[in-house]
């Protein structure tokens, strides 16, 4: 596993920035992803092409990579590439060495339902204004 | 007319739904031009003309879109029908078990076209991205979704007047003197309920539901239906008087449906200025306060519902939910009890705001 390539699973996969967390959209099963920040760059180095030794070459925990990354094979976020190779951006090689955090990944299944689900209108239970709960 | 004696396209891929296309948008002009009901409806920046020949779905349109009626001409020509009338195909049927609106986009998204399919009232929506044009073909004048009145010819919207810069948002708007904040959250987190409650007590409005919103310089909203909604405990407790002739509409929900013209006497504006985005929180509490929230679970909240429920070019909404909720403050609002409260609440945070 550490000594593939990888890439997208698939081109219906859309990712946004805020801050220094990624939201990450499948848009074939419906979920949702939040990364961390370690989460996030090594997602853009593996998304890239770069081949997840490389990345523990400039200083990632190899098990917590490999936990990572077993999520987003795990999640059809990224497959095996065929054999390519691309070389670890000098900036986000530092930034990968300087980031203590341990990459996480966080899973919003809920709306998974929703967008899979045919588009009815307001699909929610809805409580509607704010009700006092009924005291027993 | 007996349907059982019409012969329909089955369909049952992608391709097949790109030569049904292709035969319906060479049927359109002639059937656009023997349509006798029509009307013109200016819509953000686009003039958009609707023509059918069903009375009553023509009269939900003018009833249900924003907009004041328009002699330009038409950027967007939609057409509302019955198949196998005006010289349309028959409206097709969907011959496997399951349709998906999404899997059928994602093969169409590279095409000219998109399409939306509700099996269970043989509705279909098809829209031509190059020609502008778009066609709602129906089984019968009633083979219509439940939820299709509150806002009629939405997909047609989204697919035309979507774009990097606009795009429609599953929220809410409430205002003072043209400047206010978006409203959004799943269902039950208090959108509708604050918005309404917001309009009832002097705060402008351009939606309760679904709204139109363009990014340049300054983050705009403007009005796409002229619907607002509210469950019957709800208007209860916001003291509106249910004996009014618009309060005995219940929609599918169960909730009362009525307009903008019901309640207040101001309308809707054109524009309202955005300078922030609200997420509701029903907390019962003291008081009303705002918290600061961060962009990413302003996106969590108001991406997920808008991109579920409009079909095609789901990945546009996603990215224009994000610069969005990057470009924009966000605050949740932790709701308090009292309507009054909560807008006075609302209208001095807006207030100040602008500054």
């Amino acid at each position: 596993m550490l000594n593939h390539s990888y890439q997208l699973a698939h081109p219906d996969i859309v990712f946004e920035r805020f801050d220094e967390d990624l939201v990450v959209l499948n848009l074939r099963s419906g979920q949702y992803f939040g990364f961390n920040n370690a989460g996030t760059l090594i997602w853009n180095a593996l998304s890239s092409g770069v081949k997840a030794s490389t990345i523990i070459e400039a200083g990632v925990k190899a098990d917590s990579l490999e936990t990572f990354l077993s999520a987003l094979i795990a999640h059809e976020l990224l497959i095996e590439a065929a054999s390519v190779q691309t070389a670890l951006d000098g900036a986000l090689a530092t930034l990968l060495a300087q980031t203590l955090e341990i990459p996480s990944i966080e899973i919003y299944d809920d709306l998974a339902d929703l967008i899979m689900a045919d588009p009815i209108h307001d699909v929610d239970a809805d409580a509607g204004w704010p009700m006092l709960p009924v005291s027993k | 007319m007996s349907n059982s004696r019409i012969k329909r396209d089955g369909l049952q891929s992608s391709n097949d739904l790109i030569k049904f296309a292709d035969r319906l948008f060479a049927t359109f002009d002639k059937a656009f031009a023997a349509a006798a009901f029509r009307t013109s409806k200016c819509i953000g920046q686009s003039t958009v003309e609707i023509r059918t020949s069903l009375e009553e779905q023509h009269n939900v349109i003018v009833k249900g879109l924003s907009g004041k009626e328009s002699q330009s001409v038409a950027d967007c020509k939609i057409l509302v029908a019955c198949g196998d009338s005006l010289g349309l195909p028959s409206t097709p049927q969907w011959l496997l078990q399951y349709y998906s609106d999404l899997l059928n986009e994602l093969e169409l998204s590279p095409t000219q076209y998109r399409v939306h399919h509700y099996p269970e009232r043989d509705f279909w929506q098809f829209y031509c991205l190059e020609s502008q044009r778009g066609v709602q073909l129906m089984l019968t004048p009633h083979s219509l979704p439940d939820w299709d009145s509150g806002s009629p010819l939405r997909n047609f919207l989204h697919w035309h007047l979507s774009g990097k810069t606009s795009g429609l948002v599953h929220a809410g708007v409430l205002g003072i003197e043209g400047r206010g904040a978006l409203f959004f959250g799943p269902g039950g987190s208090g959108k509708s309920g604050t918005v309404l409650a917001g309009i009832l007590h002097g705060l402008q409005s351009v939606g309760d539901d679904y709204v139109l919103v363009k990014m340049a310089d300054t983050v705009t909203a403007m009005p796409l239906f002229t619907t607002l909604k509210s469950d019957p405990a709800g208007l209860k407790r916001l003291g509106v008087d249910q004996s009014a002739d618009w309060a005995q509409t219940i929609n599918w929900q169960g909730k009362n449906q009525f307009s903008f013209a019901d309640i207040t006497d101001t309308g809707q504006p054109g524009q309202i200025k955005i300078d922030a985005l609200f997420l509701p929180h029903v907390a019962f509490a003291e008081k009303t306060s705002l918290e600061p929230l961060q962009g990413k679970q302003a996106f969590l909240a108001l991406a997920p519902t808008g991109i579920a429920q409009i079909p095609g070019n789901r990945e546009q909404n996603f990215a224009f939910c994000a610069e969005l909720s990057r470009r924009l403050p966000a605050y949740r609002v932790v709701l308090g009890t009292d309507p009054v409260e909560i807008t006075n609440t609302l209208k001095n945070f807006i207030s100040k705001m602008r500054g």
